[in-house]
C-alpha cells in the first residue's frame, strides 16, 4: 500500500505532533518525522504543511539567526495549535481504532 | 572543500530555486514570499548533505512547486506550467541565475513590461511583413503591398496592429484568457520571422532596400575602383567639349547624383548658373574645397567665362574633383563606350 496516500491525510497531524515536542525549522520537522519512521515524507510536502498551518493561526513563528549557516525560520505551536492537535490526535486514535477493528475482525473471520 | 566545490551548490541551488518559483508564477506575491520565504536555506541545507543532485533528492522542481502548492492548500495552477527540461535549461538557468545576480538585471526586468504595447505593434507589423515576403514574395520592406499596392498594405497593417494591441489589452486584463504556451509559441515564431524579413531585406541586393516611394536612394557617381565623379565632360565625337549636355538614364530619369566630395575629401559645390541649368545638365560650374600646403581651406573657383580653349589646359593639376582630361587625349576623345 502507497503510504504517501496516507500521508496525506495524517501530515498536519505528524507535523503538530513533532512541533508538539519542540520548535523546530522545516528541514528540521522533515527530519525528524523521518526519524519517527515517515520515511517517505516528502520535503515540499512538509514546507506547504507548515505554511498552512501557520495561515490557520495554528503555529507561531520566529526567525533564528544562525553564524556558521542560512537564518532559520522556527515554528511552534499556540494554544490554537494545541487544541488542534488534541482534537485530531482524538480523531485519529478513533479512525486508527476502528480499521484495527476492522482488521482484526477479518482476520477471525479468514482463521 | 575547495572553492569549485562550494560554488556548484549555490548556482544548483539557485537554478533550482529559480525553476520552483517559475512554476508557481500565478501565486500572488504575497502568498508566494510566504511560501518560498526559507525555500532557498532549505534548498541549501540539502545540498550541503551532498550527494545525489537536488532534482533527484527532492524530484523535479516543477513536482516539487506543485507538491508545495498541494500541502499549502493554494489552488491548481489555472494554467499548466511548464516542466523544465533538465539538460541544456538547467545550464540556461545557471547562466540565468548569474545573471539575476546583476542589479542591472532587476532594472531592466522592471522596465520590459512597460514595452508590451510596442511589441504588440511590432509583431502585427513583422507578421504582415513576413507573410508578405513569403507568400507574395514581395520585397517592399517598410509597409507590405502583397503585390497590389501599399494602400491595401496600411489598411492591412492598420487592422492587424488594432487586432494586436486589443488582444494584448484582454490578455493583460485577464492572463488566464491566454493559453500562455502557445502565446509563446506564436510570439517567438514571430520574432523569428521579422529576423528573417528584416535581415532577409537586408541581405538582398540593392533593389531590395529601395524603398517603394519613388525616391530614388541609388548612390553617388563613383568608378569602379571607388574614385568619386564630381563632374561631367562630354565631348563631340571630333574632340569639341560640349555644353549643357543633358544626361538621362535607361528610364528618362536624369542623373544628377555626382559625388559631393572629391576622392581628397573635398566638398564640391554646384554653382548657380544664368540662366538656370537643370541638375542634369553637364559639364557643371562648380567651385571645390580643397587644402592649400599649410592646410587652409582653399576653394577652386571655376573660369566664370567657360572657353573651351582654357578648359583644355592641364593647368590646374592640383585641383581634385576637377578630372580634365589630359590635353594629348583632347584631340581624340573618349569615344568607346564607358562602362
Amino acid at each position: 500500500m502507497d503510504t504517501t496516500q496516507l500521508l496525506k491525510g495524517v501530515l498536519d497531524l505528524a507535523v503538530l505532533a513533532v512541533l508538539d515536542e519542540e520548535d523546530g525549522y522545516g528541514y528540521d520537522v522533515v527530519r525528524r518525522l523521518r526519524a519517527a519512521g515517515l520515511d517517505d515524507v516528502a520535503d515540499a510536502s512538509v514546507y506547504g504543511t507548515l505554511r498552512r498551518l501557520f495561515a490557520a493561526g495554528h503555529l507561531t513563528s520566529y526567525v533564528v539567526p544562525s553564524v556558521a549557516g542560512p537564518h532559520r525560520k522556527y515554528y511552534g505551536l499556540n494554544a490554537s495549535g494545541r487544541a488542534e492537535l488534541e482534537g485530531s490526535a482524538k480523531t485519529w486514535a478513533g479512525f486508527a481504532d476502528t480499521m484495527a477493528a476492522l482488521l482484526a475482525a477479518r482476520k477471525e473471520v479468514a482463521a | 572543500m575547495t572553492a569549485a566545490q562550494q560554488a556548484e551548490p549555490d548556482v544548483e541551488v539557485r537554478a533550482y530555486a529559480r525553476q520552483v518559483r517559475a512554476a508557481l508564477a500565478d501565486v500572488s506575491a504575497a502568498q508566494l514570499a510566504e511560501l518560498l520565504d526559507d525555500l532557498e536555506e532549505h534548498l541549501v541545507e540539502v545540498a550541503a548533505e551532498g550527494g545525489e543532485p537536488l532534482t533527484v533528492r527532492l524530484g523535479p522542481p516543477a513536482e516539487y512547486a506543485a507538491e508545495l502548492r498541494r500541502a499549502a492548500g493554494l489552488a491548481e495552477p489555472a494554467v499548466p506550467v511548464d516542466r523544465p527540461l533538465p539538460g541544456w535549461r538547467a545550464e540556461f538557468g545557471a547562466g540565468v541565475d548569474r545573471l539575476q545576480a546583476s542589479p542591472a538585471y532587476g532594472a531592466v526586468r522592471d522596465f520590459l513590461p512597460e514595452l508590451r504595447p510596442a511589441w504588440w505593434v511590432l509583431r502585427a507589423w513583422a507578421a504582415l511583413v513576413a507573410a508578405d515576403a513569403l507568400l507574395a514574395g514581395s520585397d517592399s520592406f517598410p509597409v507590405p503591398t502583397f503585390g497590389v499596392g501599399p494602400v491595401i498594405g496600411l489598411v492591412l497593417t492598420a487592422a492587424a496592429v488594432t487586432w494586436s494591441v486589443r488582444r494584448g489589452l484582454r490578455v493583460r486584463r485577464d492572463p488566464g484568457l491566454a493559453h500562455r504556451r502557445l502565446a509563446v509559441a506564436a510570439n517567438g515564431a514571430l520574432a523569428l520571422l521579422a529576423l528573417v524579413a528584416v535581415f532577409g531585406a537586408g541581405g538582398s541586393p540593392e533593389p531590395a532596400m529601395a524603398w517603394n516611394t519613388g525616391v530614388p536612394s541609388s548612390p553617388d557617381l563613383a568608378h569602379e575602383d571607388g574614385t568619386p565623379i564630381t563632374n561631367i565632360h562630354p565631348y563631340s565625337s571630333t574632340g569639341e567639349p560640349l555644353e549643357g549636355v543633358l544626361l538621362y538614364d535607361q528610364d528618362g530619369r536624369p542623373i544628377d547624383n555626382l559625388a559631393p566630395y572629391t576622392a581628397d575629401g573635398g566638398e564640391v559645390r554646384r554653382l548657380d548658373v544664368d540662366p538656370p541649368a537643370p541638375a542634369n545638365a553637364f559639364p557643371q560650374q562648380q567651385r571645390v574645397l580643397t587644402w592649400d600646403e599649410s592646410g587652409r581651406e582653399v576653394w577652386i573657383e571655376p573660369d566664370t567665362a567657360p572657353d573651351p580653349e582654357p578648359q583644355s589646359e592641364p593647368a590646374p593639376s592640383a585641383v581634385p574633383g576637377e578630372p580634365v582630361p589630359p590635353a594629348d587625349v583632347l584631340p581624340a576623345p573618349p569615344v568607346e563606350p564607358v562602362p
